[in-house]
């Protein structure tokens, strides 16, 4: 089993944990922090776990939802048998 | 104190339309009145407040010229519902404080003409309901095609989100789709001014409108902005609008 978010509502954010660790260090106005390549979640669509470590604030106000994903591999289709 | 003078008005709209360059003077009067509720027995005059605040706008004077008549013609259509009002009296910048209102009722305009002097004309509105000292978001300024104001954010402060919702305003006044089919706004929020989510989501616009959007018992965090997109693809598609957001009960 593993741990998953999906945004609940539309959300944006750096595209990379170092451009969050940039975003966090740089005044808004600098050329590094212009320079970060941002992404953007959909709702319904999965966040990466640096985006909710860096902003608890997502889980805490429900701005995303936490789910779990079977690890376990898919079965094996059956062959069609000719009749 | 910052105490302002006539030419801090940065606007004054009234649903999509905007008067600010025609407008000479406005009163803006809002009241929490009492009731008296003294019994038999007592001897003193007791009062309660029966919590019905009344706002009224008066004594506003314009000038009067075609494009005047214009605008005031359909604002006396508009009155068949409840419209917004934003009034920018601090100045058309963000995180400046501005009233607004979505209870505009009723819009009156007469025209007045003398001999050596410039036509005038008064429109008289009705509000019904509270005026909200609302943070401007987004200050009224024409722009191309999709963007956001993130860069530019506003910090209301430690205190000044809060846990139940807010009311959010939005005046377009000027529109061009350029072959795109709308254009939505979105006022975000953030703890952090680095990830951004959408908070409240302005009816799709296809022509010039305005629109007072309540969001209740919704968390507004402390960093605001907001985003435009206009659907589609192709052309050239520009907008002039302002946001404004007022946050229910702020954090004490």
């Amino acid at each position: 089993m593993s741990k998953r978010y999906r945004a609940l509502v539309g959300l944006r954010y750096p595209g990379s944990p170092e451009a969050l660790t940039i975003a966090r260090a740089e005044p808004i106005d600098s050329d590094a922090y212009g320079a970060i390549h941002w992404l953007r979640s959909e709702i319904g669509e999965d966040v990466p776990a640096y985006v909710i470590a860096g902003s608890s604030w997502l889980v805490e106000q429900g701005k995303v939802e936490e789910y779990h994903v079977d690890d376990a591999p898919e079965k094996p289709k059956l062959k069609p048998v000719a009749s | 104190m910052t105490v302002r003078d006539s030419s801090s008005i940065g606007y004054l709209l009234t649903g999509p339309y905007n008067l600010t360059s025609l407008s000479t003077k406005l009163t803006i009067k809002s009241s929490d009145p009492l009731q008296e509720t003294t019994p038999f027995g007592v001897s003193a005059a007791e009062f309660s407040k029966p919590g019905v605040k009344h706002t009224e706008i008066s004594g506003h004077e314009s000038w009067y010229d075609d494009t005047y008549y214009t605008t005031a013609s359909e604002m006396v259509s508009l009155a068949t519902g409840e419209h917004v009002l934003m009034l920018a009296s601090q100045g058309n910048t963000a995180a400046l404080k501005a009233d607004c209102t979505g209870g505009l009722l009723y819009a009156a305009f007469e025209t007045m003409f003398e001999v050596g002097g410039m036509h005038k004309a008064a429109l008289e509105l009705g509000v019904s309901g509270a005026f909200d000292e609302a943070w401007i978001v987004v200050p009224l300024a024409s722009v191309s095609g999709d963007g956001n104001s993130e860069a530019s954010y506003i910090d209301m402060g430690a205190a000044g989100g809060g846990t139940t919702g807010g009311n959010a305003y939005m005046s377009c006044t000027a529109l061009t789709l350029s072959g795109r089919t709308n254009l939505i706004i979105t006022v975000e929020d953030s703890a952090d001014h680095i990830v951004w989510a959408d908070h409240t989501v302005f009816t799709a616009l296809t022509a010039v409108g305005a629109e007072k959007k309540i969001a209740t018992d919704q968390t507004v965090n402390r960093y605001l902005a907001a985003k435009r997109v206009f659907t589609g693809a192709g052309g050239s598609p520009t907008a002039t609008f302002t946001v404004a957001f007022k946050v229910n009960s702020p954090h004490a």
